[in-house]
């Protein structure tokens, strides 16, 4: 099958490649980039692993065809930190331990940075809402929540 | 889980996206592809091509043409939790989009998505429905306009022929004292589809309902005019037990099944309150909303 070119910028750098139709955005992430950080979980939109902010909306990663991506700006967890400091939704995750294995983390953090920018007033419910479309299997949910409140507190 | 190999167009105008459609017989429409990917990566769909409407910028509007709502269908459930037009004369509308899968696949999926795939647990038709909306089918030979609720014929199945695409959806604007609500029960409160659903329209005139429809969602083929229940309300002063007794008869016009969600005798159990609850919210809406 046919390859296609497309420009896309990912983490601020911009980046030229031939990909088939067929390939996934997370496989272009993690197998031709090497920007694992991105986890692929389900790969059908249920567990949110693969969560990368494109064009400033938290999607799918599995869901979106690579070719589809032409021209977006994509930010995954590994562009989050900058000049060796992280983002204060990493901070606030590692500081709340709302890590347990970690698999379901770079999702989460970038899903919660998507609903923070997009949301000035937050209710108590909101967080929950938040992460209503992210998976974590060892179920810590409660410091997650609290993590991403600390942050929209400015704590 | 990955893709089969398939050939992928993206055209940049409409013109071109059906002309498309007529050569490439065994390709499939793309709009979000939220629910496309996921049956091609199960092997439950088979296509040898994908026409994308990614780049179509026409289809992605909302624009208020007279006195409806234009949308077009690559509009997304985000951007109509967001718009500010849509808030302010289809609240029912933006409930219903709340409602659907995760926040990241309703910055994917498509109001247009939503209504071709023709599931029967759809989120946005049951309102859409309430709010009288028409579909614009078009075709490189012809254009026409169709009544949504007259768009579905069963589980899966609609009258838009294989040349045609559904480009926008217009929704005309409420009359003054015209209230519209959407309740919908699911096994979580987020990212499942729908068990049972209902979407009620309650417009008033000094007092009495001029025009009344429940429409349900997720337990027909298609989603479901209540028929019996809308007439019942048409022509009566609003009150409790009113509700009541349409809700009882839109239970009798529910013909779910039962799966793995839900028995068939408790999604008729869930329509019955559904209908009170929704026929309550709208009434309190229809009473505030000055037009």
């Amino acid at each position: 099958m046919m390859k296609h070119r497309l420009n896309l910028r990912v983490n601020k750098q911009d980046f030229e490649v031939f990909v088939k139709p067929k390939t996934t955005l997370v496989d272009l992430l993690r197998d031709e980039l090497g920007l694992t950080g991105t986890n692929k979980g389900c790969g059908t939109g249920e567990c949110g692993a693969c969560t990368v902010l494109m064009n400033g909306n938290a999607v799918n990663s599995c869901l979106v065809l690579a070719v589809e991506a032409d021209g977006a700006e994509i930010t995954t967890i590994e562009g989050l930190a900058s000049e060796g400091r992280l983002d204060p939704l990493q901070q606030a995750f590692v500081d709340e331990g709302a890590i347990q294995c970690g698999f379901c983390t770079p999702g989460m953090i970038l899903v919660a940075k998507d609903f923070l920018e997009k949301n000035p007033q937050l209710r108590e419910e909101d967080y929950k809402t938040a992460i209503s479309g992210n998976l974590c299997r060892c179920t810590g949910y409660v410091k997650i929540v609290k993590a991403i409140k600390k942050v929209a507190e400015g704590e | 889980m990955i893709l089969p190999e398939i050939e992928y167009h993206a055209p940049r105008t409409l013109a071109e996206a059906l002309k498309l459609l007529v050569k490439l017989k065994e390709a499939r429409i793309m709009a979000g592809g939220t629910d496309l990917l996921v049956e091609l990566k199960q092997g439950l769909v088979e296509a040898e091509a994908l026409i994308s409407l990614q780049n179509i910028k026409e289809l992605k509007k909302i624009e208020k043409k007279d006195q409806s709502l234009r949308l077009g269908a690559m509009v997304t459930p985000q951007e109509i939790i967001s718009h500010p037009l849509i808030k302010q004369h289809f609240p029912a509308l933006v409930e219903a989009a709340k409602s659907m899968a995760s926040p990241q696949v309703r910055s994917l999926a498509t109001i247009g998505g939503n209504i071709a795939s023709a599931v029967p647990s759809a989120d946005l038709p049951p309102t859409l429905i309430a709010a009288e909306a028409s579909l614009e089918l078009q075709c490189t030979e012809s254009f026409r306009e169709v009544n949504l609720l007259e768009f579905f014929t069963g589980p899966r199945l609609t009258i838009c022929r294989d040349e045609e695409l559904l480009i926008s959806i217009l929704i005309p604007v409420p009359p003054p004292k015209t209230g519209i609500s959407f309740l919908k029960f699911s096994l979580r409160e987020a990212n499942a589809l729908a068990v049972a659903s209902v979407a009620s329209r309650i417009t008033l005139e000094n007092e009495v309902i001029s025009q009344a429809s429940v429409v349900l969602g997720a337990v027909a083929p298609s989603p479901l005019l209540a028929l019996k229940a809308s007439e019942l309300l048409e022509g009566k002063k609003p009150s409790p037990s009113l509700f009541e007794k349409a809700a009882s008869i839109a239970k009798d016009e529910a013909s779910p099944i039962s799966d793995i969600r839900s028995s068939i005798w408790y999604r008729k159990e869930l329509i019955q309150v559904l209908t009170r609850r929704s026929l309550a919210e709208s009434l309190k809406r229809a009473q505030k909303n000055p037009g």
